[in-house]
């Protein structure tokens, strides 16, 4: 697999600016571990807290996002570096606004859970 | 801070900074990695207590089959890590390779076939994750 097309156009970045966006990448699949060990936590130790069905969607959901998350952090990256190469104005992203919203909710289900289980 | 000072600071922690990130991300694997391990031991230790002949379906809990698949996302856990750690290990060697020749090195920031790798690594641990849930229930 050779390197994709785009990282030939333009003029190279700082090497200041590759490593901060390399460590933002690095955050965002940490994000995405979490979600995955989350999920994974809460099937084994928490076999309680709702029904079995409910448990294993929610869990599921959890790991999906996780994964999409992974995958969406590598392409994030891409975009940065494209627009730093072609000095253009960084890409806005909906990444973070739609991970709060994924953890807020999950935050305010599984409290929901918790509070309610016999 | 001149820009003399700056540029004789900045070199080292770059880098640095760029390597300890990959080792916090190496230890986030490892976490995620236990717990699936941790539900095959748990499924090894219940399959010697059941008895036999009380089994209904191939994956039920306490069969053998359950068993081995929940192995078999144990093992594929553990080779998503060993790809992640040698990301990692081949970012890390750059990083610190490059630090006296920074604004020379044209070849420190990541190859998008490095990301890639690692960005796949954490979707196939996504899917031992899921296969390990889905055993389960």
């Amino acid at each position: 697999m050779h390197e994709p097309a785009w990282r030939r156009t333009g003029t190279t970045p700082d090497y200041r600016f590759s490593l901060a966006n390399e460590r933002t990448f690095l955050a965002w699949v940490r994000t995405a571990l979490a979600l995955l060990a989350g999920a994974v936590a809460i099937d084994q130790l928490a076999p309680e807290i709702a029904p079995t069905v409910v448990r294993i969607i929610l869990c599921m959901v959890l790991a999906l996002i996780g994964a999409a998350l992974a995958v969406v952090s590598y392409r994030r990256w891409a975009h940065q570096e494209q627009a730093m190469r072609n000095n253009h104005e960084l890409p806005h992203s909906w990444l973070m606004l739609g991970m709060t919203v994924v953890v807020a909710v999950a935050a305010l289900i599984f409290a929901v859970l918790i509070l309610t289980r016999p | 801070m001149t820009d003399a000072e700056g540029a004789a600071r900045d070199p080292g922690l770059q880098p640095e900074r760029t390597a300890l990130s990959w080792r916090r991300t190496i230890m986030s694997i490892i976490v995620a990695d236990i717990f699936i391990w941790r539900g095959w031991f748990h499924a090894l230790t219940h399959e010697r207590a059941s008895p036999p002949g009380t089994m209904g379906g191939v994956f039920d809990a306490g069969h053998s089959s359950h068993v081995i698949a929940l192995g078999v996302c144990a093992m594929a856990a553990c080779l998503t890590t060993i790809i992640l750690v040698a990301c990692a290990v081949s970012r890390i060697r750059v990083l610190h390779s490059g630090v006296e020749r920074l604004d020379q090195a044209a070849d420190i920031a990541a190859s998008a076939l490095t990301l890639r790798t690692a960005s796949a690594a954490i979707v196939a641990l996504a899917v031992a994750a899921i296969c390990a849930i889905a055993l389960g229930m």
